[in-house]
Order: structure tokens, then sequence, then C-alpha cells
């Protein structure tokens, strides 16, 4: 019997990561007309971004069923494992719901589930925390869930993409909306926390936007864990990474590719981050 | 005959008021032509004008005005609203302050007239936060001390008081190259202070028509020093008999009849009748007809029954009224006011206020023929927004005092903050730093700081010679002017934009945007495009159509 993390795979966590920690992810789906992928396992982000970029048709994402999650929740219930369910925001999402509905099914506390109030990088790194809080000596469902949903409260994630066409087509921009404009090549920067895409600053290239990012991040305070991602271009990732090596020792940096679920809403181009304090 | 006039009456002001503007519309292009910097907008000549109209328009709507206090109450109102540009809004403070000196007068003496010349004054300077001597602030103030001091030394006719203060005016206005050395470099005297001196003149014209003769005001010794280049377009007809103002839009029609025993009186009054607005002066042999109407060929009908026509001119006035109209329509208010902050923008050109519009812009501003809106155009686009607070991109240094003043009247809960942007490219750089969702003032201060990292690189073309920054520029060169200092001069307006550059901190880090706009052609605005890349080399260059006129290029650098 144990405290097992799981989590949706919209958060990009990396195999290595996951095998680590024994976290179980449920695949969300990707559909390009009729035909649904799992992400990660019909489909890569390599294969996803050729699609995106070449299909005349933009691919819309689906959240897990509730029968996915209780396909992964059941057998540890069963194990007589204790469950933390950590999914992307439910305000982008319908994945909460799912989860819930699964979590509904079992015993009371037997399934634990928490909305990370954002996504990607951010949803991430809060999977990773409360995985090492499971696996601490003294750890209880009640302080694993408690350190998770402090996390939660104050997760964050800051993305700068190309264009905020993909969130718009998506009906994820929310107060982003207002940033909306695109005859002046800026590279919008967005926050996503408490379930909301926020408009931030309007870059006018990469470059300045890669420095205000990292201005960004420094403004959050102390940090534990940093995380960066990409959607098709790994170098001004790595360039954030490198501005901010000071913030985290590398066992503590993570950098991610996102994948179908998040890709098909900020598009190629983007770039994201995250800490934790 | 003269008879000794110790009081007006609010006829009487009326009268002067369409005099006035009468002899702006004739003094229009010759206060244009006085502009130091020879660009080919802002003119002083114009928006003096076509604040002065918005004067008469709120006159002519108020007909039940008849103290002296009420009509001119009625004229700085409108004025207020209509003011344009910087001489503009000066000009609208002075007729407020005409109004505030003689409030609640019924009719005005001598004594009336000194303390609204006064009160003039004292508002003019108040309208800028630096007044300076050499400009329609010393001419107002010359008009002032003279009629001070005839009034005095014991003047009780007002008419003479008056034209004690014209020729006040006129020496103030010969002073002012000797005030201001731009001036006196460019050899003209102060073009605001011509409007002043045009307007002041205007009304004793036409106080005086009413008694006598038209007298030669003189202006024409005023010609010599206003500008060696252009004594023609300033020579003034002292038979001059211009328009005043139409009540709805139409054709200026002017002609002179040649006839018998011509009878002004029945003149005016059949012309009334077809006709919204006229002047018609003379008499005996020859009468000269100016009216404003909606069919010239009716006033011309009815013209040619009384003799031979002479001296035609029609003119269809809907362009310019179409600027001075816009700012008079109904405020057209959204249906709900949110709490939130929301910014408007003055955008002159087609691709420019596409952009500013698509970066975020709750409503656009036209410049207008001049391309400096009314204050009322400001407060319509500030009433549209939707928000209770805005933030005002006047996005031109001849715009911000308008600005200024549309965010001093009383618009009830919406409330406007001025964001001093001088040029278009300063407006998108600040409208880049504009976030919805943080207060108005922390938006203020990201733009502030946002407008700041932007250099302006203006490029037009000389409308004629002067002299600036101790340059001499030939009409037909083109200037580069950075962030409103005279850069280069060059042949080509690509060259301008390479030169100004030059002088520009634009280096390998630079974002440099070009906006092309009239003058200049995409093809053109590429090949620039490519050559900048090559000479900052790692610089991001972007081209836009602006579509703007008068400038073939505004170039931002970031």
């Amino acid at each position: 019997m144990a405290i097992k993390v799981i989590t949706d795979s919209t958060c990009d966590i990396a195999r290595e990561t996951v095998d680590r920690f024994g976290i179980s992810v449920i695949p969300a789906y990707v559909l390009f007309g009729e035909e649904s992928y799992r992400q990660g396992i019909d489909i890569n982000p390599t294969q996803f971004y050729a699609r995106l970029q070449s299909s005349p048709q933009l691919p819309s994402t689906s959240q897990p069923t509730p029968g996915d999650f209780t396909g992964v929740m059941e057998p540890l219930v069963s194990a007589g494992d204790q469950v933390v369910c950590i999914t992307v925001a439910r305000q982008l999402s319908g994945t909460y719901n799912s989860a819930s509905q699964a979590a509904s099914q079992f015993d009371d506390g037997a399934v634990t589930v928490i909305d990370c109030g954002t996504a990607s990088v951010g949803h991430m790194l809060q999977v990773i925390a409360a995985a090492e809080d499971a696996v601490a000596e003294d750890a209880t469902l009640e302080s694993v869930v408690s350190a998770a949903g402090s996390r939660a409260g104050k997760g964050y994630g800051f993305a700068m993409v190309d264009t905020l066409e993909y969130l718009q087509k998506g009906g994820r921009i929310g107060k982003a909306q207002a940033f909306m404009g695109s005859l002046l090549k800026v590279k919008p920067i967005l926050k996503v926390a408490d379930g909301e895409v926020l408009p931030v600053d309007r870059p006018r290239n990469v470059r300045r936007g890669l420095q205000r990012l990292e201005e960004l991040v420094r403004e959050q305070g102390p940090v534990s864990k940093l995380a960066v991602a990409y959607t098709t271009d790994a170098g001004p990732a790595e360039e954030m990474r490198n501005r901010l090596s000071d913030l985290a020792d590398s066992a503590n940096t993570y950098t991610l590719q996102i994948g179908s679920a998040i890709g098909t809403h900020v598009g190629p181009g983007a770039v994201a981050v995250s800490t934790l304090p | 005959m003269t008879s000794l006039f110790t009081t007006l009456q609010g006829t009487d002001l009326r009268q002067a008021m369409l005099g006035a503007v009468a002899y702006m519309e004739l003094y229009r292009d010759a206060a244009n032509a006085l502009n130091v910097f020879p660009v080919p907008d802002g003119d002083t000549g114009t928006n003096m004008l076509l604040t002065l109209r918005a004067g008469v328009e709120q006159m002519n709507k108020d007909a039940g005005a008849d103290t002296t206090g009420e009509v001119s109450e009625s004229i700085a109102t409108g004025a207020f609203w209509g003011a344009r540009g910087n001489s503009g809004v000066i000009l609208s403070q002075l007729l407020r302050g005409f109004a505030d000196g003689i409030a609640g007068t019924v009719q005005i003496e001598s004594s009336d007239a000194v303390a609204a010349f006064r009160s003039a004054t004292d508002s003019a300077y108040h309208a800028v936060s630096e007044p300076r001597e050499g400009t329609m602030l010393s001419v107002i103030r010359g008009a002032s001390d003279a009629a001070v001091q005839a009034n005095d030394a014991g003047e009780l006719d007002v008419i003479a008081l008056w034209r004690v203060a014209y020729a006040g005016a006129i020496e103030a206005l010969a002073r002012t190259p000797d005030q201001l050395p731009v001036l006196k470099e460019a050899g003209v005297v102060d073009s605001g202070g011509l409007g002043v001196v045009a307007i002041i003149g205007g009304a004793l014209q036409h106080l005086l028509g009413e008694t006598g003769p038209a007298a030669d005001l003189g202006l024409r010794s005023v010609g010599g020093v206003i500008n060696p280049h252009q004594t023609e377009s300033v020579a003034i007809d002292s038979d001059f008999l211009d328009a005043h103002e139409a009540e709805e839009f139409g054709y200026c029609t002017q002609f002179v009849i040649h006839g018998q025993e011509l009878n002004v009186d029945e003149l005016r009054s059949g012309f009334a009748g077809i006709a919204d607005s006229t002047v018609i002066v003379g008499g005996g042999q020859a009468v000269r007809i100016h009216v404003h109407t909606a069919d010239p060929g009716s006033a011309l009908t009815y013209g040619v029954g009384f003799g031979e026509l002479d001296e035609l001119k029609i003119d269809n006035m809907s362009l310019q009224n179409r600027d001075w109209a816009a700012g008079h329509r109904e405020r057209a208010r959204p249906a709900e006011i949110r709490s939130g902050v929301s910014v408007i923008a003055v955008a002159s050109g087609r691709g420019l206020a596409d952009l500013f519009q698509d970066a975020g812009c709750a409503a656009i501003i036209p410049g207008g023929q001049t391309l400096n809106p009314s204050a009322s155009e400001i407060i319509d686009a500030a009433m549209s927004a939707g928000t209770t607070d805005v933030i005002v991109l006047p996005n031109n240094h001849n715009v911000i005092l308008t600005a200024n003043q549309a965010a001093e009247a009383d618009t009830g809960e919406i409330r406007l903050h001025v964001l001093a942007t001088r040029t278009m490219p300063q407006g998108t750089g600040a409208l880049l730093g504009f976030n919805p969702e943080v207060s108005v003032d922390d938006n203020l201060a990201n733009m502030e700081s946002a407008r700041g990292a932007v250099e302006t690189l203006e490029v037009t073309q000389a409308v004629r010679d002067s002299v600036v920054d101790g340059r001499e520029v030939r009409e037909g060169e083109y200037m580069a002017i950075l962030d409103g200092k005279l850069a280069a001069l060059t042949a080509t307006p690509d060259a301008a934009v390479r030169e100004g550059l030059q002088h520009s901190a634009a280096d390998e880090n630079s974002v440099i945007t070009l906006y092309w706009g009239e003058g200049a052609s995409a093809e053109a605005a590429v090949a620039l495009q490519g050559e900048l890349e090559e000479s900052y080399d790692g610089a991001e260059v972007d081209v836009y159509e602006g579509a703007q006129p008068h400038y073939p290029y505004l170039v931002s650098v970031e």
C-alpha cells in the first residue's frame, strides 16, 4: 500500500520521470477530423506538429473519458493504494470532470482529484513535487494532498506564443483576446493561473520576449524547481533554461516538448516556463 | 459719417463673429504658409478656422441667445468642443476667457470690452503649460494692453476701442520675429498670431460694416514682414467680403451684380429666402453677394434679375465642413459602460488606423484634413469605448493640447487620460504596453515606458522654402525628422530613411518598422527593408503599409 500520483498527458511529463516515480499517465485525445489519437501513444510530438502544419483542418482535443481514468485507478485502489490525481485546470479542460466522475465510483478518500489551476510546465512541476512527497518516508495522504493543494493555488505558467490564432480557434483564449492583433508581429506573453489565460505583455520579437519571460520568472521569488518547454523549436527554450540556470540545479530543472493536447492550443513556435517555490 | 458707439449688443457680437470667421477664411492659407517647419500637416490657419467655425455653429444654433453674455458664451462653448490643434485649443481658451470677462452682460461698454480682452489674454496664457512670447499669446496681449491704455485714457466708443486693440495686435504680431528666434531665422511672423489679428480685424470690419463703408484695415502693411517669400498670399483685398458660416452643407457662392440703383436691403431679404447665410454689401451700381446655399443655381438666377453677373466663384464646402460637422453630431454612447480601461488613438492613414484597431484600440479618431481632430471628436470616441477609463493616444504633438482639453471636459462617469504620444510609432509602442487586465495607473506607467523605448523618424517633403535649425530647407526636399528634430535633408524619401537612421540609436539589436504611405510604394519599402537588414545586421526590419498621408515613411526604432 502506497500513495500513488496519477495525472493526464496534457502536462507532457517525460517518460523517465514517470518511470522514476511510478506515476501513471492517462492520455488525452487529439482528433484530426474523424481520426482520434491518444497523446504519446498513437502520436508523438514530431508526428503531431508535422500534421498540424500540413493539415488543412485544425485538430481538436478531447479529455480522457471517465472510463480511461477508472481503468488506471481501479487496479491501484484494488491493490490498496491511495491515489492522488492532479489534472490540468478545470476551466481549460473537461479532464478534471472525467477524473472526478471516475473517483466517485470508489470509496471516499480512495482517490483525491486536484485541479492544478494551470497547464503544461506548471502542471508538470506540481505532479513531480507531489510524486516526491508521496515517496517521502513520513508521507501521509493528508500531507501529500495538502501540499499539492497549496501548490495548485499558486501554480502558474508563462507562455510566449508565435500567434494567438490557435488559442482563439480552440476557444481557450479567455482574456488574452485583448492581445489578438496580428498586424504587428508581436510575440504575445500569457500567464496561465487560476484556470485563466491572461494577457501579460507583447514584445516585438523572440529575443525581447525571452528577456521579458526571464524578468517575469525572477519576479516570482525563490525557486526550487524550474521547467521550460517548447512546441517546435528547442532553441529558445534552451536559451531560457540557460538564462535561468542560476535559479535551480540541473537535477531540478526540466525541459520538455509540449505535445498534442497543449500544442493544439498554443501552436508551433511557443515557449513556456514555470517554477515552483 | 461714423456714429459713436458706446455699447455693443448681442447682435453686434454675432456680426463681429461672422466677420472674424470671414477674415480667418481669407487668411487661412497665409497662416498655414507661416508654419516654420515646412511639413504639410497640422496647419495653424486651418485649425483656427475650423475651431472658429465650431464657435459660430453653436452661436447659430443658440438663436435665442441675444445678450452679449449669452452670445459670447455660445461661441466659447462651440469653440471648446471644436478646438483642433494647439492653435485651435489656445483660440478656444481665448474665446472662453472673452466670454468669462463679460459673463452676464446684456450689452457691453468700453470698460466691459477691456475686461473681455484682458480675460481672453489670461485664459489663453493658461491654455499652455509653458507660455512663450512671440506667439499668438503675445498678440492677444498686445490687443489687450492697447485696449486697457485707451480705456484708461477715457475712450468710451467700443468700436474705437476695438480699433485700438486691433492696432495693438498688429504691432505685437510685427514684434514676434524679435521675440522668437525660429521666426526670425525663417523670416516670418507667428502664424497663430496672424490668425488672432485676422479674427480681431475681421470682427472690427463687420462692426464697421454696419455703420459705414468698409475700411482698409491696414493689414497690407504687415504683409512685408509676414514672409518675404509669401507676400502675394497675404496681400489683403480691402474689398474683401468673404464667407460667414453655413448652417447646412452646400456651395459657397460669390459674385458681383452690376446694375442700376441696386438696393442692398432688398437684395438681402431676397437672398435670405434662398440661401442659408448671406453677406451682401455695396449698393448703387455694384453689389457683392456672398451666400451659402444648397442650390447655387437659384442664387445666380435670382441675382441675374438685378443686373449683370461678374466674378463668379462657387466652392463646394462639404469637404471642409465634413470635419467640422463631425465634431458636432450627437454623442453616441454604448448601452453599457463597464468598469475598466480601454485605449483610443488618433490615426491618419487607413493602414495605421487598421493597425491601431488590430492592436486593441477601442476606437480610432481620424485626424481630418489637418490630421488634427477636435476635442469633440476625441470625446465622442472616448464615449464609444465602453469603459470608465479611457486612455487617449494623440499620436501627434499638435493634438496633445486638444486631447488635454477633451480630458478636462465633463464626461460624467467616463474619465479620459492622455498619454502624450507625439508620433504614431510612439503610439503603437505605447499600445503594445497596454494590458486591459491591469489598473489604469499601471497601464499609464507601462505605456509611458513602452513609448519611451521608441524613436520616431518621420520623412516628408518640404512644402516650402524655410530655415530649420539653421539649415536651409528647399521646397521639395525630403526631410528626415528624428523625434521632432531635422536629422537629414535628401533628394529622395529612401535616402531620408537611410540618412535619418544614422542619427538614431538603431543597431543590430533594434526592431525597425517601416510604415510606408503616400509617396512611397511597397516595392520601394521592401527594397529599403533589405538594405536596412544589411546595414543593421541582426536587426529585425518590418514593413507595413500605413497609407498615411504626407509622409512617405514613418519609421520606428525600438
